[in-house]
């Protein structure tokens, strides 16, 4: 970025696929229209962007794609607000604003060689999705994945496309699970952290990622303590208001931390240290 | 005072000719009275009548660093042919005349957010690059001020390129800067004396005499933390108005939001603050900081712990605007006060 250029001007995208995950959840695909830009563009899993709908605002997603596939970006938005609602009433070929990508990342250098526990819930899988799929591009790159999924009802799961593939990759156990089944759902039905507990993965050389609601981590950490996980070896991703996405307009900070600069992922060990205002 | 940078005097007689001269080539912003009570920063002519011996302006000169609303960008078309048009952004070269210190030492605080910590922001960059500030020694305190309390000083010269002092038939004029000492060429000064240097001395002493300090800040930013009974106790009071964040020289926080007409529409920043309900609301209506008590923190815990930690400086320069145009008298000093005594 030159420095003649307005950090808050975004780069336009033209949305090119738009898939409904729920009832009140899309995952949109963005191709930037400057050709350079599509062909440079790079992020980390784990990092945010900005996106806009011009004429309506700008709201903070995490990207839900990875970077190991090149040429778009991908992320998803459960209607709820202003943004969100016009997101929401985009059709293929409309454009958006997306400036990006801002935060550090999953340490994705870091857990090479390790096993890996991912835990979402919800719409909280949109970032591990990201990782996940990074680390299937580059599957010998680390061992053994767990992955536990779960949302109230099987209509409530997210990337349901995907799961065949994630199931199918080499090494790889999915495990979904919803509050309350329907007809169709022959799979798991009960939390998340009372099934981590069942599956029991291992702790060994092994890094836990979990996203998703509040309840969902607050009683899935005592069942990852249970297992022998450290603080360290959990690693999270928060969610605060934000604006700039650059550490200017002064509103995700808790406490010191900058949640747009210092994170948005840390590890339960550095989120123990943050006051309990998020 | 700086040694290299030459000691000058300007007759009071020279003033309104020196201004004239440097609204050929700046625009020109400082103190005007728009009532007895009350004085603003504002642009101004060769007709202007500066108020430069009054009490300290109503308003600092922020909004001319960073205005409450300032467009980012436009855009116009829809699909594929949108256009964006960026901002220019407003490198006018101006003289900010007559700033008080406090408010001066606060442009510093504005720069470490927008000219440091991460990306640069151009916008604020622009003005702050093409501005000269020539403070004024400030020989009118008002009731709220608190600048020694917090490091500052009446007379202080941090964020000033020239300090003015003014010794009843001329003024004394600090350069402190290469921009300052161009500035100052433009006006038919001379060295000053022993005795002006003497001058200043006196006047700069009866001004510390006047404005002493009345807690410590290094206990005070010690003992402000997180649990202390005192932010409900603020909050109880506090109707959530926001005037102190408006008024206050080094509160930077702002919204982003866009703006429509039939053709296309502007995306623009607004000054915004802790001290509403909004700032963190979240999108799913989740609030971390859902009461008054915790945007109190907030905003006491950022200028005196946050800032502290990350530039050394806190995020105030007491000028106690925020003291005098509270509705309901809460008393940033008084909170600083009870954190400085605690433990004593």
């Amino acid at each position: 970025m030159t420095e003649d250029r307005s950090l808050y001007v975004p780069n336009v995208a033209v949305i090119d696929g738009i898939a409904q995950e729920t009832w009140d959840t899309k995952t949109f695909r963005a191709v930037f229209t400057d050709a350079g830009l599509r062909d440079t563009f790079t992020y980390h899993p784990g990092q945010f962007q900005e996106v806009s709908v011009f004429g309506v605002g700008e709201a903070t997603f995490c990207l839900a794609s990875t970077p190991t596939r090149a040429g778009y970006v991908e992320f998803s938005a459960k209607r709820v607000g202003a943004v969100t609602s016009a997101l929401h009433e985009l059709d293929e070929g409309d454009v958006v604003g997306i400036r990006g990508p801002y935060g550090n990342w999953f340490p994705h250098e870091e857990m090479k060689g390790k096993r890996l526990l991912f835990v979402g819930g919800g719409i909280g899988m949109a970032p591990l999705r990201s990782l996940l799929n990074f680390c299937l591009d580059r599957r010998s790159d680390y061992g053994h994945i767990d992955i536990f999924y779960g949302a109230r009802t099987p209509g409530d799961l997210c990337y349901t496309e995907e799961f065949e593939a994630w199931r199918n990759a080499p090494d790889v156990n999915l495990y979904l699970a919803v509050d309350k089944g329907d007809e169709q759902w022959k799979g798991y039905v009960g939390v998340i952290p009372r099934y981590v507990r069942e599956v029991a993965p291992k702790a060994e050389n092994a890094v836990a990622i979990t996203c998703g609601p509040p309840v969902m981590i607050k009683f899935t950490l005592p069942e990852l303590q249970q297992l022998g996980f450290t603080d360290e070896q959990i690693i999270t991703t928060l969610e605060m208001k934000m604006k700039c996405g650059v550490g200017k307009c002064g509103r995700c900070n808790i406490g010191h931390t900058y949640v747009c600069l210092d994170g948005p992922v840390f590890t339960y060990a550095q989120i123990r240290k943050l006051p309990a205002e998020f | 005072m700086s040694d290299q940078y030459p000691q000058l005097v300007l007759p009071e007689a020279a003033l309104r000719e020196w201004l004239g001269r440097l609204l050929a080539s700046y625009r020109l912003v400082g103190p005007v009275a728009d009532t007895e009570a009350v004085t603003s920063y504002r642009p101004i002519g060769p007709e202007s009548m500066l108020r430069l011996d009054g009490p300290r302006p109503t308003v600092s000169p922020k909004p001319h660093l960073l205005p409450q609303t300032e467009t980012l960008f436009a855009f116009q078309g829809s699909g594929p042919a949108l256009a964006l048009a960026p901002a220019t952004p407003d490198a006018t070269p101006t003289v900010v005349f007559g700033v008080r210190p406090c408010d001066a030492r606060a442009l510093r605080r504005l720069d470490d957010v927008f000219l440091g910590r991460n990306e640069l922001d151009i916008h604020y960059e622009g003005r702050r690059r093409a501005t000269v500030v020539v403070g004024v020694a400030c020989a009118m305190p008002s009731w709220g001020c608190f600048c020694t309390s917090v490091g500052g000083s009446p007379t202080g010269t941090e964020g000033l390129d020239l300090l003015l002092t003014d010794l009843g038939d001329r003024y004394h004029v600090a350069v402190l800067t290469p921009a300052g000492r161009e500035l100052a060429a433009t006006a038919g000064m001379v060295e000053a004396t022993v005795d002006d240097a003497e001058a200043v001395r006196v006047r700069h002493a009866e001004a510390a005499a006047r404005m002493p300090a009345l807690f410590d800040l290094e206990a005070a930013v010690r003992n402000v933390r997180w649990e202390a009974p005192l932010w409900a106790q603020v909050a109880k009071r506090c109707l959530a108005c926001g005037a102190c964040s408006y008024l206050c020289p080094t509160c930077h926080c702002f919204d982003i939001q866009d703006e429509t007409t039939f053709e296309g529409g502007v995306r623009f920043r607004c000054w915004d603050t802790c001290q509403f309900s909004e700032f963190t609301r979240m999108g799913a209506g989740h609030n971390p900081r859902p009461t008054q008590t915790e945007r109190a923190r907030q905003r006491v815990s950022h200028k005196f712990r946050y800032l502290v930690d990350e530039f050394g400086r806190a995020g105030c320069t007491g000028c106690g605007r925020c003291v005098e145009r509270c509705p309901v008298n809460v008393d940033i000093r008084a909170i600083l006060q009870a954190f400085a005594e605690e433990g004593r």
